[in-house]
């Protein structure tokens, strides 16, 4: 069966993104416009194919966060706009590898100042990543109930059947401490907590 | 179960978008009253934003891998497109060049000959003769003079002529175009090993049996020549005439 390839204008692609449910096609179009592109910049600057995917794939969740909150103002191109993700995401990376310290310190200063609007949306990647990393921690049952019915919004008699438990009941008892558990591992620190809701807010 | 596990709860049902009419208004008032229910509900809010920043996290890798194997596929049909556009090209030019050098074999196959052969590498033998010298034969004279009927008629009537005046008369009956003769007298020059003549001999005894129409004969002498660089012809045989020859004896088979 022939695969429908879907084109999206920048307008349409900021509305879609705003509902609540991301769909595939969606981020499908984004790969299909930016990631030739974006995967050669990391790939001419020092980094390898799998860095150049890692940080495309960062790029797009970025992005769509970013649209969800309403934090977009769409004065550049979304091409654009990806793009100079796509490079302060990696230079970013770069400096953490400490192998570009120079180069750094020269983009430091010369950054444009709408460029300056777009890499502060980078400044809690790493307080990010950790989230991502504490989400691991919690085990593959509660992320399987948080993530089906907080990002898939999925109703309990659906989730009931991805996981194993008795009933409705069981299962609304074991969100809540999953839920919970979350939480608690979120909010232990609370320097940390705050790094958190910044990462995940973009500094609303 | 606890008060602080009621009031979790009730957060949780808040956050989820589970109070509705009146328990809903009732929940507002007291979240607008405590902030410590407020401090509790944005903690709440911060682990349903990471359950959404997982699942979103989650979809895009899910994604990505598709993707990969789309755009990994897109390229190496873009890069076999190109060699295959390369290829076609290559297989043009190609397909030129056989088709040139099928017509222009053809054309060869249709015009060789011979006589054309014999002609387009005949130059007639010019002899150096001091004029008044003594010691210049008749033949020689008359050879210097163009003069081809006397250069003949004197060397019939020499009882024993040298190998001068035989080669001299071979030159005289290809300028003549009666190459049986031509080839008799160059080959009497070839049987002195010693011969002044010899490399001279052997390339108008080639052009002779050109001209008589004996190509396979002509052949052994003109590769001969072509294959040693201090024959004195060796210039003259250029490898274009040795493919010809070869092609009007594949011609004359074939006939």
């Amino acid at each position: 069966m022939k695969k429908t390839v879907l084109h999206f204008s920048d307008e349409e692609l900021i509305d879609t993104l705003k509902d609540e449910q991301v769909s595939n096609s969606v981020i499908s179009f984004l790969y299909r416009s930016n990631y030739a592109v974006l995967s050669n910049y990391v790939r001419q600057n020092q980094g390898s194919e799998q860095d150049a995917q890692d940080i495309f794939q960062e790029v797009i969740v970025t992005f769509i966060e970013i649209v969800k909150k309403g934090k977009f103002r769409g004065e550049s191109s979304i091409k654009t706009f990806l793009f100079t993700l796509n490079k302060y995401a990696w230079l970013n990376e770069l400096k953490k590898r400490n192998r570009t310290v120079l180069r750094e310190e020269r983009y430091g200063h010369e950054m444009e100042v709408d460029e300056k609007d777009v890499s502060h949306f980078l400044v809690e990647r790493d307080a990010r990543k950790l989230v991502q990393s504490l989400m691991e921690k919690l085990g593959d049952a509660c992320r399987k109930i948080l993530t089906a019915y907080y990002y898939d919004n999925l109703p309990m008699k659906e989730i009931l059947a991805l996981v194993n438990y008795e009933n409705e009941q069981v299962l609304r008892n074991k969100k809540y401490k999953c839920l919970k558990s979350l939480e608690q591992m979120l909010n232990a620190d609370k320097a940390l907590a705050q790094r958190f809701k910044s990462a995940l807010t973009y500094g609303q | 179960m606890d008060n602080n596990a009621q009031a979790d709860e009730r957060l949780i049902q808040y956050l989820d978008g589970e109070l509705t009419g009146e328990e809903l208004t009732a929940f507002e008032q007291t979240l607008a009253n405590s902030p410590e229910l407020q401090v509790r509900l944005e903690n709440l809010e911060l682990a349903k934003m990471a359950a959404m920043h997982y699942g979103l996290r989650q979809q895009v890798a899910s994604v990505h891998h598709h993707m990969m194997d789309e755009l990994r596929g897109k390229q190496g049909n873009q890069n076999s497109g190109r060699i295959y556009s390369l290829l076609r090209f290559t297989m043009k030019i190609a397909a030129g060049l056989i088709v040139f050098m099928f017509l222009f074999g053809a054309y060869e196959w249709v015009n060789v000959s011979s006589a054309e052969l014999a002609q387009n590498n005949y130059q007639p033998y010019e002899l150096s003769v001091d004029r008044g010298v003594e010691g210049s034969s008749v033949i020689e004279k008359a050879y210097a003079n163009h003069n081809f009927k006397t250069v003949i008629a004197e060397l019939s009537k020499s009882p024993g002529p040298g190998e001068k005046d035989r080669f001299l008369g071979g030159q005289a009956y290809l300028s003549m175009h009666e190459p049986a003769n031509a080839i008799r007298e160059f080959n009497e020059v070839l049987l002195d090993p010693a011969s002044h003549y010899r490399d001279d001999a052997e390339y108008y005894l080639a052009l002779s049996y050109l001209q008589y129409n004996e190509p396979l004969k002509a052949q052994k002498l003109i590769d001969q020549i072509y294959n040693d660089k201090d024959h004195l012809y060796h210039d003259r045989v250029s490898y274009w005439t040795v493919i010809k020859l070869k092609l009007l004896i594949l011609k004359k088979r074939g006939e």
